[in-house]
């Protein structure tokens, strides 16, 4: 009988593995969304170059496929650019890699036919990588995305880059600037890489929803365990100062998020400047809820604004709610909340309508994807996205 | 500190593996026991502790004295080192603000040795007994007294005064309610009243006495234990065995799962209803009643097994606090079920006194009246508590009066008519329940006439509610029946092959996918 044990041991745990399944699909169903990620020569995550996967949410399945450089998309890009040719370079996370759509309904596919409608062909890279903050966003177009020689580049901003850009760890402020303070930052891609040699993993990740669900449970878990030990170090800290006041360490924490992240955006239009590459940031919104009467709220009013004043961002809130007022869903419910198709449609419209009138003075506005097309534009594509004189240093702006 | 909580996981792994390096010395375990236990209560703030320390040290003597026995010098000295020592170092984790408590204490200890002196010298040996057991019920009661009920006499005897013409200047102190301070107030009384009464021997030792009050799996929220069943256990070696182990874990376990998957996802529902009920359609107001009753339910008795199965992991066994009690056919049948420890706390420290059933039918009906509205007096200074008790003592005595009791314990001869009848005693007595769930939960009287009224519109809505509650209900409901089938509670620690595997890794399921978010502290810690 003792050496049936192991089988016995073995049948059990795949029994119970197998009741895990069943027991998550009928009660707690959640999206199967892996992520192909591993690291890159210049410190931080990237696409795994030339994979293809799927991911299957209540609302959609979509496959991915990963280009031989780690771009979503089906062509293959020079690094030379052509002669002649525009490029822009669109970094992001998730909602820029154009999660659960399918890759004609992503923003830079949007964006690249819709100047190639207007006349304007320009090759659009999509260089956006899941789970990315503004730190990740920087590191990757200085290292990687300058060598493509684009003519205008896009950030995307998302509200949870504020606390991807204190988590990385990559940089930080001394005496209010900004300073690189790591060199890398590779959450668990060791492990990851490691795993993406077992075929019985690949599978789970693909096709099992207890496996996600898991590793979405601990995911949470962890990060509200370094949030906890995060804030008990800044308690500490604010105790030592005799300030121990949780709303102000609170409050203090916010503020640090806010400015970091101003002052990444900031350097990254420095470096778009230097190199001659006009540079925008898109606002990618909050979806509506009860607090906000059924409208989308800006994530970009939580970055310090007396810093990125001189930025020209990208609202296309406008946009969104002129969907969700026509009754069409801009948002997916069931998943983890991503653009639908007309939602992406529309953020890529408003940014289309931005960046055709770039040669307005950089300030907020909401646009409008039927504004009038601006004929001062050169008849050259490329020359349209190129920055018109050297930029100020934006550092220098508010403070 | 909260048994569903990242700290206490971290908090009991840290203690149990201290205390099981202490197996063979059980004078060292209970010294733990009692350091544990002050962490585990001084969590939530470390003040509250000075309470807990002052019924130790005075319930300790006053069970030497009510017993018949003297207090000598040596259990004096002992007490009140332990009393101002504990109490020291409490003031001097809390700070300079908390210095308050050592003017009080000063105060409290001064009367302590004036009423020691005069009754170890003045009074003979009855009388003596009888002013040790009076002097525990008056700083027991006092206390409670104070923290939980100051504000409610004081603002309702303003309001008295004020229809009379009598224009009082309101005196309302920022008391803060010392958690579960009805819980070990009980516990200390009960047993100077058995020590008073013969039924128990006084504890030999401080440490002892000192485990017993503050054991940290029952000091917040019970069972409220009596000492003849706790008390000699910390006199006692423990042991562990694999079998104790694994029932240990399932029963905390399965508390664990009422507690996070089934209450505090039936929370929300429950608060959202009773915050407007002017606003919902009669079928969501049941929804939401509902809700409420299998919430407190699943809280309550989620917070005993815990309770039950952290003792059991130490080597302890606490009594039972819930037996299904939504299957009872009658009030006294549910009495017998729900809050155990608190029922007969009740029938044998306050029904019986005042005479039980024992002086004929009209005063034993205004026995039940009197126990059932102290009883839910004991639940928090709200009318709507003073409300819920004498329903519930109305509903006892009708029940009496039409002796249905006696006449469901009747076999008709047939299996059939029984189990009919049966479960239509179950259904009627589920409407009396919930209506006195209406009014434990609701805040006011008003809140409960704007619930009446909404019912008796009898509006539905779109039952959106109704189809989130019912799957928890339903499991609830699932494993419940199981119970009832196997004639056994603990079924999950019980089982073996393939039904035990399953039912674990359900439960372990629903814990870790289903759990509502964040910790939620439970009902009970309020009163």
């Amino acid at each position: 009988m003792k050496a049936l044990l192991p089988l016995k041991v073995f049948a059990a745990t795949i029994y119970v593995l197998c009741l895990g399944e069943v027991f998550v699909r009928l009660f707690a169903p959640v999206a199967i969304m892996p992520r192909y990620i591993t690291g890159t020569s210049y410190g931080v995550r990237g696409n795994i170059p030339g994979s293809r996967y799927k991911h299957f949410t209540g609302d959609v399945s979509v496959e991915y496929r990963i280009n031989s450089a780690g771009f979503r998309s089906d062509v293959e890009y020079p690094l030379k650019k052509p002669e002649g040719a525009c490029r822009v370079a669109m970094f992001g996370d998730s909602f820029m890699m154009g999660y659960e759509a399918n890759l004609e309904d992503t923003i830079p596919y949007r964006l690249e036919h819709a100047m190639r409608e207007s006349g304007r062909p320009c090759e659009v890279i999509n260089m956006a990588v899941s789970g990315f903050g503004t730190a990740e966003m920087l590191v990757a177009l200085e290292n990687n995305g300058l060598a493509y020689s684009p003519d205008a580049i896009v950030f995307e901003f998302h509200r949870t880059d504020l606390d991807d850009n204190v988590r990385s760890g990559l940089y930080d402020i001394s005496d209010g600037k900004l300073r690189r303070v790591r060199e890398t930052y590779l959450p668990a891609v060791s492990i990851q890489d490691k795993l993406q040699g077992f075929a019985v993993y690949r599978f789970l990740s693909q096709y099992s929803q207890l496996y996600s669900a898991a590793r979405e449970t601990l995911n949470a878990r962890a990060k509200v365990a370094l949030e906890y030990l995060r804030k008990a170090d800044s308690d500490a800290g604010a105790d030592e100062e005799g300030t121990a006041n949780d709303s102000a360490v609170e409050g203090s924490d916010k503020n640090y998020e806010g400015r970091l992240t101003a002052l990444l955006l900031v350097e990254a239009a420095k470096v778009a400047s230097s190199h001659g590459a006009r540079f925008y940031v898109l606002d990618i919104p909050g979806g509506p809820d009860r607090q906000s009467h059924g409208h989308v709220t800006s994530s970009f009013d939580l970055v310090d604004q007396s810093i990125v004043a001189s930025l020209h961002v990208v609202h296309p809130e406008g946009e969104l709610d002129k969907l969700l007022d026509k009754g069409v869903e801009a948002f997916y419910h069931k998943g983890p909340g991503h653009f639908t198709p007309s939602g992406y449609h529309a953020v890529a419209a408003a940014l289309f309508d931005a960046m055709r009138t770039a040669d307005a003075p950089p300030k907020r506005e909401e646009t409008s994807a039927s504004a009038p097309v601006d004929t001062s534009i050169s008849s050259s594509p490329a020359s349209s996205f190129r920055a018109p004189h050297p930029a100020r240093d934006p550092s220098d702006a508010g403070h | 500190m909260l048994f569903n909580s990242y700290t206490f996981a971290m908090f009991f792994a840290i203690f149990s593996a201290l205390y099981w390096v202490l197996a063979r010395r059980v004078r060292a375990q209970n010294v733990l026991i009692i350091l544990g236990s002050f962490i585990f209560y001084g969590w939530w703030d470390v003040r509250f502790l000075v309470l807990v320390i002052v019924s130790i040290a005075a319930d300790f003597l006053f069970g030497w004295g009510a017993s018949g026995e003297r207090n000598r010098t040596a259990n004096i000295s002992k007490s009140l080192a332990f009393l101002w020592g504990t109490s020291l170092t409490v003031v001097a984790i809390a700070g300079r603000e908390a210095t308050w408590i050592l003017e009080w204490l000063a105060g409290y200890t001064a009367v302590l040795c004036l009423a020691l002196f005069v009754f170890e010298n003045k009074l003979g040996q009855q009388a003596r007994r009888r002013a040790y057991m009076w002097a525990s019920v008056t700083s027991n009661l006092g206390i409670l007294g104070f923290f939980k009920y100051f504000n409610f006499f004081a603002g309702t005897f303003e309001q008295a005064a004020s229809t009379v013409g009598w224009h009082l200047t309101p005196v309302e102190l920022s008391i803060v309610l010392p958690v579960g301070i009805s819980f070990y107030t009980f516990q200390t009384l009960s047993y100077v009243i058995d020590c008073y009464r013969g039924q128990q021997k006084p504890a030999a030792q401080l440490i002892e006495f000192s485990s017993f009050v503050s054991f940290f799996p029952q000091l917040v929220a019970g069972p409220i234990e009596r000492a003849r069943n706790l008390l000699p256990q910390f006199f006692a070696r423990r042991t562990i065995t694999l079998d104790r182990f694994s029932s240990g874990v399932w029963l905390f376990v399965w508390g664990l799962c009422k507690k996070v998957v089934i209450a505090d996802n039936l929370a929300p529902v429950a608060d959202m209803v009773f915050a407007s009920p002017g606003s919902y359609a009669s079928t969501d107001l049941l929804a939401g009643l509902l809700a409420f009753a299998f919430q407190i339910y699943c809280d309550f008795s989620g917070y005993s097994d815990m309770a039950r199965g952290t003792a059991r992991l130490l080597g302890f066994e606490l009594s039972l606090n819930f037996n299904i009690p939504y299957i009872a056919r009658t009030p006294s049948e549910f009495w017998q079920r729900w809050h155990i420890s608190l029922s007969s706390w009740l029938r044998d420290y306050l029904y019986i006194p005042l005479g039980g059933n024992r002086e004929g039918r009209w005063k034993s009906y205004r026995n039940l009246a009197i126990t059932m509205l102290l009883g839910g007096l004991w639940h928090g200074a709200n009318w709507t508590f003073i409300a819920w008790g004498a329903y519930h003592g109305s509903v006892l005595i009708v029940y009496r009066a039409l002796g249905i009791d006696a006449k469901l314990a009747q076999s008709s001869g047939s299996k059939a008519i029984d189990m009919a009848r049966d479960f239509f005693a179950v259904a009627v007595m589920s409407v009396i329940l919930l209506f006195s769930w209406l009014l434990f939960r609701a805040r006011s009287i008003d809140a409960v006439s704007s619930f009446l009224v909404g019912f008796a519109h009898l509006t539905h809505g779109d039952f959106e509610i109704w189809g989130f509650i019912l799957p928890l209900i339903g499991g609830l409901v699932l494993v419940q029946t199981a119970q009832v089938w196997q004639k056994r509670l603990e079924i999950f620690g019980a089982m073996s092959g393939i039904p035990a595997l399953t039912s674990r890794a359900l439960v372990v399921y629903s814990i870790i996918f289903l759990a509502a978010q964040g910790s939620r502290q439970f009902i009970y810690f309020d009163f």
